[in-house]
């Protein structure tokens, strides 16, 4: 702004300068102009001057000699004679005798006045010449020149002076300007400025009194008016200029000499100067042009500086607003500007349109739609809290939450308005910083305090929970081995403490095993393997599962598989039996005795991707459980009453998985139940349809004891385990089986006795995983490295408690044949063995 | 940003009323108050100065035919732009000079005749008065008379005699004269001695006499103005002027003039034109007679003077407008309209005198630039009149007649401060408006209150200016109405009285209309009238109330007219005579006005309030 103005400054200042020293050259050179003209024109005029003059003079001079002859005339007829060759000769057009009164006679006889007013006494009585206009009524007025004579007589009139009107053309002759000719105007005026002869050029207007016109038409002040006045009554020379009619004139006057005549000389400037002002406006634009050259080329060089440095701090500008703009863009912030005066939104950051879901034109012409956007718990009025606002301060606004007009995703910012005053334009500038990332993470934070906070309660109720169950059995297994001890004696009674033992520890392991599959579960370690699978065969293996509880609650147990057109399906049939099993045993656990429990499989149509809804619903008439019990059914732990109470035994996490595998697997649960009258459990779940029909598997081959002892017997097997109690069960149990049983302390141990047994090789090694000194995997990697090639491919199988399935891969990739969990089921042990001696 | 407000407020006001003022400036019209000598100058001239100059608002006021008068609303301050005098000489101007515009050096001088602007160029040589083309005025002679007794038509004044003789001898009028006028006497008495005041002898003591200046008298010239007195003595006696003649008016000579009775009328050429063409008689115009047929000469008289207030000179926009007036007026078109009609000489250009046959024996007058212009000093006209009288009743000798013409032309009356008979307390401007003149309105209601009637109608503002605060003299309330101002009273019905408005206003069928003019709209008093405009000076009366109410035409009414005398309204209204209806229940007792202002004056204190008579419906 100072800039421009200075530049503006400069501008105006060298205009200025030029424009004055134009003028000062320009009056300079008219003064000159002016000098020489005049000093021209005076010399021009002085010429017709003299011409009137002598012309006038000439007259008087005449006239002078005729009174002489006129004073000696012999008669009438002569003077007759004499008057009419005058007139030929001197161009004069009438005669006239006149007498005291003012009558005239004419050489033709023609009487008559002529009214010479005050004249009359100067011609008569004066004795003086005199010259004036006359006019006889009716005529126009003419030049008249009189002068006294001795008094005489002609044709009886007396006379005692004479004049002659003059021919007008002859006088105005005189005045004719040789120089300008036509464009210049001559009058010969009197002192009150009447004008007594003129030459005027053509078209030029007609002037009976040249002060007057002067005043009427011209420039001139009264006060230069004045002066020309004065200069004329005291017989002065001037010249001057003015204007008239808009245009320019010289006007020069000089004093005639005879009575109070006065030249008046007026020729148009443009005339006079033609060729002067031809050459002064040439030297002026040749002075100006070559200035305005200097000053175009220096205003030229500026302005191209000029427009460098523009062009810099443009592009400097366009950077910065590219900045900006990919600053604004790629921020979460939003930053807006507003008109202080008009309150109009004047710029909003066009990331507004991601992070609001509103428009930037939307926000420009409403403001306060974005306060419409702000979350229904915030009372945002932006526009209402910046009246307050001084220029230069800023505020800070509570932190506020906005929904996404377009995703509905909730958005906190904390607004910062700064009051500016550009260049005198006051405008509120807003901040409007993204906190939303911040506030999620806090609240993240906050969830996962709480869940962490959840989980330890959930630990802490697990444990309780687990230490209650587990402590149930294992008390059973402690109590009955020490009665067990001390009625060794009585074989009835150990037998039936051992049946309890047994019993507790199934319980036990079921326990386990439950709590394995939910850590397995929540962990996120369950996959769910798809195989063709026939539904019938899942529905018939659940009825042989359940069957015996059943059978031994004396209940009525129905299934119904009518609406199952295809039971042919890809799915993960381990889990889809746990779930069915895990929801048909509590049905039969809490329906009472002679009660009744029911399965129907039924499925909806197969849609076009081949897929259909399988419902499997899972009926009782047992206990039912409360409506706000049904609502935690499916959680950890949760039992309507205790074992305890209820007598009913149960880890609690048989629902809660269930419930994680059905939505492993993309499927429903739902529970209608109503207490004392029973539960409904309905499962849908969606599976792809199998047409084909998959093959039968092979019977199983059931174990017979006395086929496998011969398979067995004689067999070496290397025992490696670090516990003495469990290698103590396996020994006995693969002793029983026809085994030759050695064993080892650990994996160390395991490999020093295998390296050994180059002459009598082992069989088969059965090893635990996790050992102290070495581990069976180390202990397998080792055998499996020894040179003896032989010794080095010894079956070796796992038996672990760990019984997941990456257990199992882990024991695969470290060159173990088998894989059996403990506790150790005597089948499994068996048919793992088998299978390994089968496959050799 | 409050501060740029208030600027750009202040600058829009600034613009809003420059903008104002230009524009009120644009379509404000220059006023220019005329004074008219007489109202026939508004038949032709002021109707076509208006359709001249639209831009023009034109205020004319019937005024006094007297410089003193012009004088006395100098004093006031209240002297008009331009105003006209026809009873004028140049001493008689000689107090009112300082505040006359001086038109020596103005273009509009220039175009006048040197020899006959001279008369008018004062000792300072400064010109500040204009003639307006000239009349003539000499002898009306019944030719058919002359030519029944063989009389040829004279060419010197022994003929002129010789004939004069022979009518009386036939007991016909030779010559007769309305001597009962200041004008007649003055003129009879300079025309026949014309060629006297026209010698060099006569021109001298004429330009001494124009330059005569306050407390230095200029008497008569022994030897010219014996001459002059001589020859009018012998005219008298050669004219058989009798006592008669000084009672007899114009229109007395004329009849008997029209009856044959009179073979020689003193008259103005447009009368001579005028008789010759509404009559049988073959009238020709004859010049005043000298001794030889070289001695004749035609008196002539510009029919009036025109004179500018040097304050114009301060408004420069209204001097340059006053000038082109003043150039339309002294134009052809405008001296044509100035005369009516008439024949007129002009001092600036060429005439028709030549060309008509009544003017024929005046055609070697005009030849020889034989014209008088009469000397026509208010004293002039004054001190003709008694002397005439007294040498008509040979009360004396010539050299007596010289001594008490040049007795009172050395004596003048010394200015006393006249005594203040009336004191104003308010003023009422002379102000035409929509609800008329103010001051013609306070003068009308003073008037019909004095008077006790219950209307007053004039037939025009009869009033020559704002009603003034101050003291009055007795001349200065007779100069407050019109001049020839006569009062008539009657008793009309309702009826009569609308019709006599009608008549003063409505315009007739043949456009003859008593108002010509706007400024010349009736004045009443104890009534109030509604006009439509017609445009171009025409208006139509659309009616009567009494104070608001129409007027009831069946009840009667005591009103009083006041209008022209007689004789001027006949002049005036000739061509729209009063109806014989109104004119049959006027009553003839015409008076004039100037009695009943001294009565007045003697009664009341004041002027009252005016009313609004007047309503004009656009």
């Amino acid at each position: 702004m100072k800039k421009k103005l200075f530049i503006f400054s400069n501008i105006i200042i060298i205009s200025i300068i030029l424009i004055t020293v134009g003028a000062g050259y320009y009056k300079f050179t008219s003064h000159l102009i002016f000098k020489d003209s005049a000093s021209h024109l005076e010399e021009v005029f002085s010429q017709s001057n003299q011409s009137l003059k002598q012309l006038v003079g000439k007259k008087w001079a005449c006239m002078k000699d005729w009174a002489n002859y006129f004073k000696d005339s012999q008669s009438d007829y002569k003077t007759d004679e004499y008057i009419n060759h005058l007139k030929e000769n001197n161009g004069f057009i009438e005669f006239y005798f006149l007498s005291q009164e003012g009558e005239y006679i004419t050489t033709d006889g023609k009487t008559g006045y002529i009214n010479l007013g005050e004249n009359l006494t100067k011609l008569m009585i004066d004795k003086e010449n005199i010259a004036l206009k006359a006019a006889f009524h009716g005529q126009d007025e003419f030049e008249l020149f009189g002068i006294p004579c001795y008094p005489g007589e002609y044709k009886d009139f007396k006379y005692e002076a004479f004049a002659i009107s003059l021919d007008n053309d002859r006088l105005i002759e005189t005045l004719e300007n040789k120089v300008y000719n036509e464009d210049a105007s001559t009058y010969v005026i009197h002192s009150d400025g009447r004008v007594w002869l003129d030459n005027v050029g053509q078209n030029k207007r007609s002037v009976y009194n040249f002060l007057g016109m002067i005043k009427e038409h011209s420039d001139l002040s009264e006060h230069e008016i004045e002066t020309i006045r004065e200069d004329i009554d005291n017989k002065k020379n001037g010249v001057m200029t003015f204007e008239m009619d808009k245009e320019k004139f010289y006007l020069v006057y000089q004093p005639v000499n005879f009575d109070d005549w006065t030249l008046i000389g007026l020729v148009p400037q443009k005339v006079v100067n033609q060729n002067m002002t031809k050459l002064q406006i040439l030297t002026l634009f040749v002075g100006i042009g070559s200035v305005s050259l200097i000053m175009f080329t220096i205003g030229f060089i500026m302005v191209h500086k000029s427009r460098s440095r523009l062009k810099r701090m443009g592009t400097e500008i366009k950077y910065r607003e590219k900045l900006f703009t990919a600053l604004s863009d790629n921020v979460d912030d939003v930053f807006i500007v507003i008109d202080k005066d008009s309150m109009k939104v004047s710029y909003v950051s066009e990331n507004i349109d991601t992070i609001l879901g509103i428009s930037e034109d939307d926000v420009i012409n409403d403001m306060h739609i974005i306060e419409k956007t702000a979350d229904s718990d915030y009372d945002m009025d932006i526009i209402g809290k910046l009246n307050d606002l001084k220029t230069g301060k800023r505020i800070e606004l509570e932190q506020c939450c906005y929904i996404n007009h377009n995703t509905n995703e909730k958005v906190w910012f904390t607004i910062t308005v700064l009051c500016a005053d550009v260049e005198s334009v006051i405008r509120y500038i807003v901040v409007m910083s993204n906190r939303t990332k911040e506030v999620k993470a806090k609240l993240e934070l906050q969830n996962a305090l709480g869940n962490a906070q959840a989980a330890n309660k959930a630990k802490s109720t697990f444990l309780s929970n687990i230490s209650h169950d587990i402590r149930t059995p294992m008390n059973a297994i402690i109590g009955f081995s020490v009665l067990a001890a001390s009625d060794i004696d009585d074989q009835i009674k150990v037998r039936d403490y051992l049946e309890k033992i047994n019993l507790s520890g199934k319980h036990l392991l079921s326990l386990i095993n439950d709590v394995l599959d939910m850590s397995m579960i929540e962990s996120g370690k369950v996959h769910l393997e798809e195989n063709e699978v026939c539904l019938s065969d899942v529905i018939n293996d659940i009825r042989t599962i359940v069957s015996g509880q059943i059978r031994d609650k004396n209940l009525s147990f129905d299934i119904n598989t009518d609406g199952l057109y295809d039971d042919h399906v890809i799915c993960d049939k381990v889990h889809l039996e746990q779930v069915i099993l895990n929801i048909l045993i509590n049905a039969i656990k809490f329906t009472p005795l002679g009660g009744k429990v029911s399965l129907s499989v039924s499925q909806e149509s197969v849609s076009q991707n081949n897929t259909s809804v399988y419902i499997f619903k899972v009926k009782d008439t047992g206990i039912g459980m409360s409506a706000e019990f049904a609502k935690k059914i499916f959680e950890p732990f949760e039992r309507e009453q205790t074992s305890t109470v209820s007598g009913i035994e149960g880890s609690g996490l048989g629902m809660a998985i269930a419930k994680n595998i059905i939505d492993l697997m993309n499927g429903t649960v739902k529970v209608v139940t109503e207490s004392g009258k029973g539960t409904e459990f309905i499962i849908s779940l969606k599976f792809k349809v199998q047409k084909k029909s998959p093959q039968k598997p092979k019977p199983k081959k059931n174990l017979d004891l006395k086929s496998t002892q011969k398979i067995f017997e004689g067999k070496r097997v290397l025992l490696v385990e670090d516990n003495e109690l469990n290698r103590e069960i396996a020994e006995n149990i693969l002793k029983k089986f026809g085994f030759c049983v050695e064993t080892a302390n650990d994996g160390s141990e395991a490999v020093e006795k295998v390296k050994l047994s180059e002459k009598d090789i082992y069989d088969i090694i059965l090893m635990d995983v996790h050992m102290p000194v070495m581990d069976g995997h180390e202990a397998t990697k080792q055998i499996r490295c020894l040179e003896n090639k032989t010794l080095a491919y010894t079956p070796i199988v796992a038996m672990t408690a760990n019984a997941f399935k990456e257990d199992k891969l882990a024991a695969e990739k470290c060159g173990m044949n088998g894989f059996i969990s403990k506790p150790i089921n005597i089948d499994n042990l068996i048919s793992s063995l088998r299978k390994v001696f089968e496959t050799q | 940003m409050k501060k740029k407000i208030k600027y750009v407020f202040l600058l829009v006001m600034i613009s809003l009323f420059l903008f104002i003022t230009a524009c009120s400036n644009i379509n404000k019209k220059t006023k220019i108050t005329m004074y008219i000598w007489d109202k026939s100058m508004c038949k032709q001239l002021t109707p076509w100065l208006e359709e001249e100059f639209p831009d023009v608002e034109f205020v004319f006021i019937a005024g006094y035919d007297n410089i003193e008068f012009y004088e006395s609303l100098n004093n006031r301050g209240k002297l008009p732009d331009i105003f006209t005098c026809r009873q004028f000489s140049m001493n008689d101007g000689i107090n009112l000079s300082d505040a006359l515009l001086d038109m020596s050096e103005t273009e509009l001088v220039g175009t006048f005749h040197t020899t006959f602007i001279e008369n008018y160029r004062d000792m300072t040589g400064a010109i500040k008065w204009l003639p307006m083309c000239a009349e003539i005025d000499g002898i009306i002679a019944n030719k058919d008379l002359f030519d029944k007794y063989n009389l040829p038509l004279p060419e010197n004044y022994e003929q002129f005699a010789n004939a004069c003789k022979v009518f009386e001898e036939n007991d016909i009028g030779a010559f007769y004269n309305d001597y009962a006028y200041d004008y007649s006497c003055l003129e009879a008495l300079q025309g026949c001695a014309a060629a006297e005041l026209m010698s060099r002898k006569g021109m001298d003591w004429r330009i001494k006499y124009a330059n005569e200046q306050p407390g230095t008298p200029v008497g008569l010239d022994f030897e010219v103005w014996s001459a002059v007195l001589k020859r009018f003595e012998n005219f008298l006696n050669d004219t058989y002027a009798g006592e008669d003649d000084i009672k007899r008016t114009f229109y007395q000579a004329k009849d008997l003039f029209l009856e044959n009775k009179c073979a020689m009328l003193r008259g103005t050429g447009n009368d001579c034109v005028n008789l010759d063409s509404i009559t049988d008689i073959n009238c020709v115009m004859l010049p005043y007679y000298g001794d030889t047929s070289e001695d004749n000469w035609i008196l002539t008289y510009p029919m009036y003077q025109i004179a500018v207030n040097k304050n114009v000179e301060q408004d420069e926009k209204k001097y340059k407008i006053i000038m082109e007036v003043l150039r339309a007026m002294f134009s052809e078109t405008g001296q044509t309209k100035a005369a009516t009609g008439s024949v007129v000489l002009s001092y600036n250009g060429a005439s028709n005198l030549e060309t008509n046959k009544c003017f024929e024996p005046l055609n070697d007058c005009i030849k020889k630039n034989h014209l008088y212009q009469r000397i026509s000093s208010k004293e002039m006209f004054e001190i003709s009149l008694n002397v005439a009288q007294k040498m008509i009743k040979k009360e004396y000798s010539v050299k007596d007649a010289y001594e008490d013409f040049n007795k009172q032309l050395l004596e003048k009356e010394i200015d006393i401060a006249p005594e203040i008979i009336f004191t104003q307390d308010k003023e009422y401007p002379y102000y035409e408006s929509e609800n008329g003149c103010q001051a013609s309105s306070s003068v009308a209601n003073t008037l019909r209150n004095h008077l006790g009637s219950d209307i007053l109608i004039t037939y025009s503002p009869f009033v020559t200016s704002s009603v003034f605060k101050g003291g009055y003299t007795l001349q200065e309330l007779k100069w407050l109405i019109h001049q020839r101002a006569a009062i008539r009273t009657a008793e009309m019905n309702g009826s009569l009285v609308k019709e006599t408005m009608e008549w003063l206003i409505n315009s007739e069928s043949d456009d003859s209309n008593p108002v010509l003019h706007r400024n010349m709209l009736p004045v009443t008093s104890g009534i109030e009238y509604t006009i439509k405009d017609k445009g171009e000076g025409r208006f139509e009366l659309v009616s009567v109330t009494l104070n608001g109410k129409k007027i009831d035409e069946n009840k009667q009414y005591s009103v009083v007219l006041i209008g022209d005398n007689i004789a001027i309204e006949d002049e005036a209204f000739g061509n729209c005579p009063m109806p014989e209806k109104i004119s049959d229940i006027v009553i003839a007792d015409t008076k004039n006005i100037d009695s009943h202002i001294d009565d007045m004056v003697l009664e009341i204190e004041k002027f009252e309030e005016p009313t609004e008579y007047l309503n004009i419906l656009k």
